[in-house]
C-alpha cells in the first residue's frame, strides 16, 4: 500500500489486492468484536454529571459503528476503490482519512480488548489457541497498516 | 501508538516530539494532562478527542 497523491482535501492510496483484502479483514472482523466505547472516567473534579456520561458513551459507541461501516463501504465500493493494474487505487477525502484509520484503530482496539488487554508485564498469550492466534494476528497487522499508513502520509516511506 | 501521536497532533497541532511525550506519559501513567485552559476551550478539546475514540475528561485545576 502507498500513497499515490496528495492534493488539497483529497488523498490517493494504491492497494495491492491484497492489502484490500487484509484491510477488509481487519474492518469485519473488527466489526464483529465490536471494541467497547471508551469509559468514560470520572476525575474528582468532573464537570459532567452521571446520566450524561452514559449518553455520551452510547453516543461515541454508536459514531465508532458508523465510521466502522464507512471505511469498510469504501473499501468495496467500485467507484471509490478503482480496480486497475497492479492493485486499486482508494481516493479518500482528508476526513475520511481521518477516519478511516480511527476505523483501523478501533478494530485494533477491539483486537486487543478480545485478548485481554495484554501489555508487556502480561504473561504470554496462548497462541496454541486458534483463536488466541486469529486476534494476536489480527492485532498485528491491523497496528502494522496504521503505522504504515501514517508513515506513507508524513512522506517516511512509500 | 502511532495512531495517538497522530490523533494529538491533530487536534492539538503539536510537532511529534510533544505528541509523543504525552503519548509515553498516557502509556506509562494510564493518563496525561494535556493542556490547562478555559472550561470551553477545554470541553471542546474533550469533544475532538472522543471523536477520534481516544478518552479523555475535563477537571478542575485546583493547583
Amino acid at each position: 500500500m502507498k500513497l499515490l497523491s496528495r492534493e488539497p482535501g483529497r488523498l490517493v492510496f494504491q492497494l495491492r489486492a491484497r492489502d484490500r483484502n487484509s484491510l477488509r479483514g481487519i474492518l469485519r472482523m473488527g466489526s464483529e468484536c465490536r471494541r467497547r466505547p471508551p469509559r468514560i472516567t470520572r476525575g474528582p473534579a468532573s464537570f459532567m454529571p452521571e446520566d450524561s456520561e452514559e449518553m455520551l458513551r452510547e453516543a461515541i459507541g454508536q459514531q465508532m459503528a458508523e465510521v466502522q461501516q464507512g471505511a469498510l463501504a469504501w473499501l468495496e465500493d467500485p467507484a471509490r476503490c478503482v480496480a486497475g493494474k497492479g492493485g486499486f487505487g482508494l481516493t479518500l477525502s482528508e476526513g475520511e482519512f481521518e477516519a478511516f484509520l480511527q476505523a483501523l484503530n478501533n478494530a485494533k482496539m477491539a483486537f486487543w480488548e478480545t485478548l485481554g488487554c495484554p501489555d508487556e508485564d502480561s504473561a504470554p498469550l496462548d497462541e496454541t489457541r486458534p483463536e488466541v492466534q486469529a486476534f494476536a494476528f489480527a492485532l498485528e497487522l491491523s497496528n502494522q497498516y496504521i503505522a504504515h499508513i501514517l508513515d506513507c502520509v508524513s512522506g517516511d516511506t512509500d | 501508538m502511532s495512531y495517538v501521536v497522530h490523533v494529538f497532533q491533530k487536534v492539538f497541532g503539536w510537532d511529534r516530539r510533544r505528541a509523543e511525550k504525552h503519548m509515553l506519559e498516557v502509556h506509562e501513567k494510564g493518563r496525561s494532562v494535556l493542556v490547562r485552559e478555559s472550561f470551553e476551550e477545554a470541553e471542546a478539546h474533550v469533544h475532538q478527542l472522543q471523536a477520534y475514540s481516544l478518552q479523555a475528561t475535563v477537571e478542575r485545576d485546583d493547583s
